[in-house]
């Protein structure tokens, strides 16, 4: 049927969303939205509590977005948004503040049908756009909570559903893009996603965890592809003895403290994968942690009981799980979604337009079938609009039919385009703005939403990614061929959203104190691998200011062009200069003028305001250039500098100790703010900072609350005999992620000071 | 009809087709924000400069989003209405209409963009596909509930149907004046 003769656009007079679809979509997920809009019509009546409430649409996707406090700091002052009086929709956030709607894309896979559902909800939602993430789902922002049922149900009518979008369960599944036309894969992934998404969607054993639970799936071990080794779950295609199955991976993940997937089972057949993974759910949720959500991810509780005890756990469980048929059912229902191509295969016969010709020679993939190619859309920061998708759909349906993935570079693919029809395709993307060249090279930046809207964004990750995008991309032409392909990667706090760990040159938000107020600042990540599905992270090497990244981007990347040996990838360049000369290199970088020399340093890209909150009264002690923290915490600094080095030098023990102390140093800096005799004995140092910062809550995020703290006090606790170097690489992470905690407890400690000062006794937002 | 949601868009004068410089929006719109220069309850400013023929950069508010856009290659001033409640079509965009109006002038006013609007036609689109598809019904029962406060503002106004028979499409009317119109008299 053509799109625009689909009759979900018609409604009978009067007729509501829900009447006009109830009968289209599974009845499963037709109760549950029904059930989600009664939930909001009795929190509205206060009938719910809002902590149930928040919890029940985190479930269904439906996020909170920044300022949904009821505050903003408009640049000059922080500012109530004077929303209608109606109940909270969770602690602190604002019925009526805009929010965010995930969308889960299986693998990524969707049809023209379903992409221009996509355009019509965020068109009459939202602002109209679709942004694509790095887990291949789709967000749509600035969303009311009352209009997410019926978007809910749209979406379902086409066979799409946010349950579990968010939550702690289990998230979207995500795949290799190329995925059953890929030249090196074992086999076709594709459907197995599916099959596993299918599975675990709602079931009894994924609704108990104390954290969320990423699966992924790639086609080749050597590849970017999936990127598994970075999930919570990954699962490798491989054939053995003629039968298919995987390699399976667990305990991966980013966030503050990135783990590396350990090896499940080097061989799993296709017929006991879910299963296991029912097994390995069921051993989460009985023995990960639930108090503790900053180590409640699976990979704390792999690295706890070690791997091998880990599978003995799920090799146990898998006996104790009754027979059920879904387990190998989906073998003989198995359909690709994947279908088969529309148009016969051809080959191209290439048109001398150079604009072809560079765009032919980044964004265009020979597939394992002769005669098509996968063709990649290089979306801006992952962004696309609403009438770019439904041309994009219609290109799809003409060309390509449902072959169209989302990808975790924020991109979006056509498979089984044929090659004769590759002049005509670009042309086509040319008059809608989607045939950018450069797609996987450096201009190709991967950012995640960062203070644009997410609540938890420091810096502007959208600001510097567009801006870099804008620069490279300018370049492009002259860059060298070994810069070209270089990843970007960019997050707006150390959450890794932004997934800047497995990018050449990576990226996250924090801030520094100087000249009295906040600076943006960006942690500088080195040599992360894409490939081998993300096989290793990068090491950070110091933080610039937000406004500099550009040049740190270029000085970089030049250097590495002038030093570069024997086609020496720039993982391998950063390993054999080392992170100390690096670090020397970057030092001019790390300089930051006077407000009154260069006020654009304090501001974001993107955004005017001046950056902070933090700075309320401060020109009051405008006298003092450098604070004694500000002196004593370079050294906590240079610590935990030197233990990432120890950590690359195979030093386990050594960077465990320098990490260790490198938190000790940053703690008694802030000690000595209040208490300047304290001595350096570690038992006095921890007890005078807990008293102070911690058990006060003045150390606390508003939003990680105690986390970093904990990061201090289990390794004062609890030092480690025979340190592994996954341990001693969390540690040394940690003291990282504590000196930043420092940072920002010192401002706000600041902040507080300066009202306190001004005679002021309103209560200050920390 | 009693849409959900509805836009209202004035094109750039003289030359809609001329491209825009989305950068000096930004500080602008946060300006707007600080000093309340539009109605609205106004949260945030959201930047799509990077998204050819994009929304470029949006005022973002709680019940209206003022954005400079350049979709279909036409740049204009996009004014998105949005939780009116339960209203009649007109009652809409009449005040969707004064508000796209009073956005504009504050915009030329301030000067330092440079953007000038042209009060000769507005292009209103109702967003909300249950209560009006794209077809010729909708814009039949559309143009009977708006002809009388277009009239009104643009005088003897022509008013076509630009959606074409995409089913896909929001229901699109352009609204001409018959001669020259002042963005004062749109906000009155």
């Amino acid at each position: 049927m053509a799109a625009h003769d689909a009759p979900r656009f018609r409604g009978k007079a009067g007729e509501s969303w829900k009447e006009a679809l109830t009968a289209k979509m599974d009845a499963g997920w037709s109760e549950e939205i029904d059930d989600f809009e009664s939930q909001i019509e009795l929190r509205k009546q206060g009938k719910i509590e809002d902590k149930v409430f928040a919890e029940t649409r985190l479930r269904r996707g439906a996020y909170g977005q920044r300022y949904d406090a009821g505050t903003r700091h408009d640049g000059i002052d922080e500012q109530a948004l004077e929303y209608p009086d109606v109940p909270t929709k969770g602690p602190e956030t604002v019925w009526d503040a805009p929010g965010m709607q995930r969308i889960k894309i299986p693998y990524g896979g969707m049809s023209p049908e379903q992409l221009e559902v996509l355009a019509d909800l965020a068109e009459e939602y939202s602002d109209g756009i679709l942004h694509v993430t790095t887990r291949q789902d789709i967000q749509l922002h600035f969303i009311h909570i009352e209009d997410t049922p019926d978007l809910m149900r749209r979406l379902a009518a086409v066979d799409i559903t946010t349950r579990e979008a968010c939550g702690n369960s289990v998230r979207n599944v995500t795949a290799c893009p190329l995925a059953g036309v890929c030249k090196t894969e074992a086999f076709d992934v594709s459907p197995y996603a599916e099959a596993l998404m299918r599975f675990m969607l709602g079931h009894p054993d994924v609704q108990d965890f104390g954290r969320k639970f990423k699966p992924a799936f790639s086609g080749c071990e050597h590849e970017a592809c999936g990127l598994v080794q970075l999930h919570d779950a990954g699962f490798i295609s491989r054939i053995q003895d003629g039968k298919r199955g995987f390699k399976v991976v667990v305990g991966g993940g980013l966030g503050t403290v990135p783990h590396q997937a350990k090896v499940l089972s080097e061989f799993t057949p296709v017929e006991e994968f879910l299963i296991e993974q029912q097994a390995v759910a069921r051993v989460f949720a009985r023995l990960g942690e639930k108090k503790n959500r900053n180590r409640a991810r699976v990979k704390f509780l792999v690295a706890n009981l070690g791997i091998d005890e880990f599978k003995r756990l799920v090799v146990e469980e898998m006996k104790t799980i009754p027979h059920d048929p879904q387990h190998t059912a989906f073998l003989d229902e198995m359909k690709q979604r994947a279908g088969e191509p529309v148009k016969p295969s051809s080959e191209l016969t290439a048109p001398a337009d150079p604009e072809f010709a560079e765009w032919l020679a980044t964004n265009v993939l020979d597939q394992r079938q002769d005669g098509y190619a996968v063709v990649t859309l290089n979306l801006p920061l992952g962004d696309l609009t609403s009438e770019q998708s439904r041309a994009l759909a219609d290109i799809a349906r003409e060309y390509v039919g449902d072959n169209l993935r989302t990808t975790v570079e924020q991109n979006a693919v056509l498979r089984y385009v044929a090659k004769g029809d590759l002049p005509v395709v670009h042309q086509r993307l040319r008059e809608i703005g989607l045939a950018a060249p450069g797609a996987s090279t450096i201009v190709d930046v991967t950012s995640c939403p960062g203070t644009d809207t997410c609540k938890l964004g420091i810096a502007a990750s959208r600001g510097v990614g567009a801006v870099l995008r804008k620069q490279l991309a300018e370049k492009s032409a002259s860059l060298d061929a070994s810069v070209k392909g270089l990843h970007v990667k960019v997050s707006g706090c150390f959450n890794s959203c932004g997934q800047h760990h497995t990018a050449d040159i990576g990226f996250y938000g924090n801030s520094r104190k100087a000249d009295g107020r906040t600076v943006p600042h960006f942690q500088v990540i080195l040599g992360g691998q894409w490939t081998e599905n993300a096989g290793a992270y990068g090491m950070a090497v110091g933080s610039v200011p937000s406004k500099v990244v550009p040049d740190v981007v270029e000085a970089l990347t030049e250097r590495y062009v002038q030093e570069r040996e024997n086609a020496e990838d720039f993982r391998n360049w950063v390993g054999r200069v080392g992170k100390r000369d690096i670090r020397k290199f970057l030092d001019p970088f790390m300089k930051i003028p006077a407000y009154a020399e260069d006020p654009s340093y304090y501001s974001d890209w993107g955004d005017v305001r001046e950056f902070t909150i933090g700075d309320l009264g401060i020109g009051e002690c405008a006298g003092e250039v450098v604070s004694l923290f500000g002196i004593e915490v370079v050294r906590a600094e240079s610590q935990a500098f030197d233990a990432q080095c120890a950590l690359d030098d195979g030093e386990f023990a050594g960077a465990d100790e320098l990490a260790y102390n490198a938190m000790l140093t940053a703690a008694r800096a802030l000690v000595r703010t209040e208490n300047i005799d304290v001595t350096h004995d570690p038992d006095e140092i921890v007890s005078e900072w807990k008293a102070r910062f911690f058990d006060t809550e003045l150390f606390f995020d508003k939003y990680a609350k105690g986390k970093f703290g904990h990061y201090l006090l289990d390794r004062h606790a609890k030092p480690a005999n025979d340190v592994s170097r996954d341990q001693a690489a969390s540690v040394v992470e940690e003291s990282q992620l504590f000196i930043e905690a420092c940072h920002a407890a010192e401002s706000r400690l600041v902040a507080l000071q300066a009202i306190g000062a001004n005679g002021e006794d309103s209560p200050v937002q920390l | 009809m009693n849409p959900q949601r509805i836009s209202v868009k004035l094109f750039v004068a003289p030359d809609p087709t001329a491209a825009v410089e989305f950068e000096p929006f930004t500080p602008l719109f946060h300006e707007f924000i600080q000093k309340a220069s539009v109605p609205g309850l106004l949260v945030d400013v959201a930047d799509y400069a990077h998204v050819p023929n994009g929304p470029g950069i949006i005022l973002i508010g709680h019940d209206v989003d003022y954005g400079i856009d350049s979709v279909a290659g036409k740049a204009g001033l996009l004014v998105v209405r949005k939780r009116y409640g339960k209203a009649a079509l007109a009652e809409i965009a009449r005040d969707t209409i004064a508000r796209a109006a009073a956005c504009a002038k504050a915009i030329e006013d301030d000067g330092r963009t440079g953007v000038a609007f042209s009060a000769a036609a507005i292009e209103l689109q109702i967003l909300d596909r249950l209560e009006a598809p794209n077809d010729a019904e909708s814009f039949d029962s559309a143009r009977a509930e708006l002809e009388p406060l277009l009239n009104g503002l643009f005088g003897d106004c022509s008013i076509e149907r630009t959606s074409g028979d995409d089913a896909r499409k929001p229901t699109t009317l352009l609204a001409r004046a018959n001669g020259d119109v002042m963005l004062a008299k749109l906000g009155g």
